[in-house]
């Protein structure tokens, strides 16, 4: 399956993304693209046209955010 | 009623109009008039107009790290931002509903602003103790969104806002509401707290 994962904390170090690992280890098996909205950088960036195109692909969305 | 001439210890209280000004048609600016105007009558009124004031709508890395510590105000905007909340007696959001809650920019504004030491405190077993001490008065005006629509997808603005943001106060707060109201409404409504 296709599976899009959407991540956002600005902490690289986070629990977050401790659990972003941990779902994209358990995806191991599937087709998996991630988008990263902090993506190393201080403040997350816009909307693209290729976010726009993953979520065309995408049959499945796993969404790794704090509340 | 609000209380008038001097107030208590001899001062003006102190109203805080908050207004994510994000409509294209400018209505929150207006509402944010009417509202100032009424509460003018009894209070000194201070307003943040986020967007004028270009707070960014997320959380840096930086402050998200510096939340952690002592010191978790790191712009010197916000700094004057958190002691206008710290002072408050009467605090007014205005702003235009997004996906069912209030927009990023007031969000990412309020996590900036509401933080340990200014909105609340932690006590010896880091339980939340409220801190705004003046406030007495809180309502939110919504925008560009009707009520039916709301009340099938939930409010969730005013669940961080009425429910959750007066528990920061030590005493009862007396609050109002107004999604998508006319102005003569948003008068009366703002002119009873």
């Amino acid at each position: 399956m296709k599976v899009l994962i959407v991540f956002c904390h600005p902490v690289p170090d986070s629990f977050g993304a401790e659990i972003r690992d941990t779902v994209t280890t358990a995806l191991s098996d599937e087709e998996v693209r991630l988008i990263d909205l902090y993506s190393g950088v201080d403040l997350p960036r816009d909307f693209t046209d290729a976010d726009g195109a993953a979520l065309s692909w995408a049959e499945a969305a796993v969404l790794v955010y704090p509340t | 009623m609000a209380r008038c001439g001097t107030g208590r210890f001899g001062f003006v209280d102190l109203a805080l109009v908050v207004v994510a000004a994000l409509s294209p048609d400018g209505r929150e600016l207006r509402h944010a008039q009417i509202v100032r105007g009424v509460l003018g009558e009894s209070r000194i009124v201070e307003t943040i107009d986020l967007v004028a004031e270009g707070v960014t709508p997320a959380m840096s890395r930086t402050e998200r790290i510096r939340y952690e510590t002592d010191e978790p105000i790191v712009d010197s905007v916000i700094a004057v931002h958190a002691d206008l909340v710290a002072r408050a007696e009467t605090m007014v959001f205005i702003f235009p509903t997004r996906w069912w809650s209030a927009p990023p920019i007031l969000k990412a504004w309020m996590e900036r602003t509401f933080v340990p030491g200014v909105a609340f405190t932690l006590d010896s077993k880091r339980r939340v103790r409220p801190n705004l001490g003046e406030l007495r008065s809180l309502a939110g005006v919504t925008t560009h969104e009707r009520p039916a629509a709301i009340a099938a997808g939930g409010d969730g603005a005013r669940r961080i806002l009425l429910r959750t943001m007066r528990l920061n106060a030590p005493r009862r707060v007396r609050n109002e509401w107004l999604v998508d109201a006319d102005e003569a409404t948003i008068a009366t409504r703002i002119g009873r707290l």
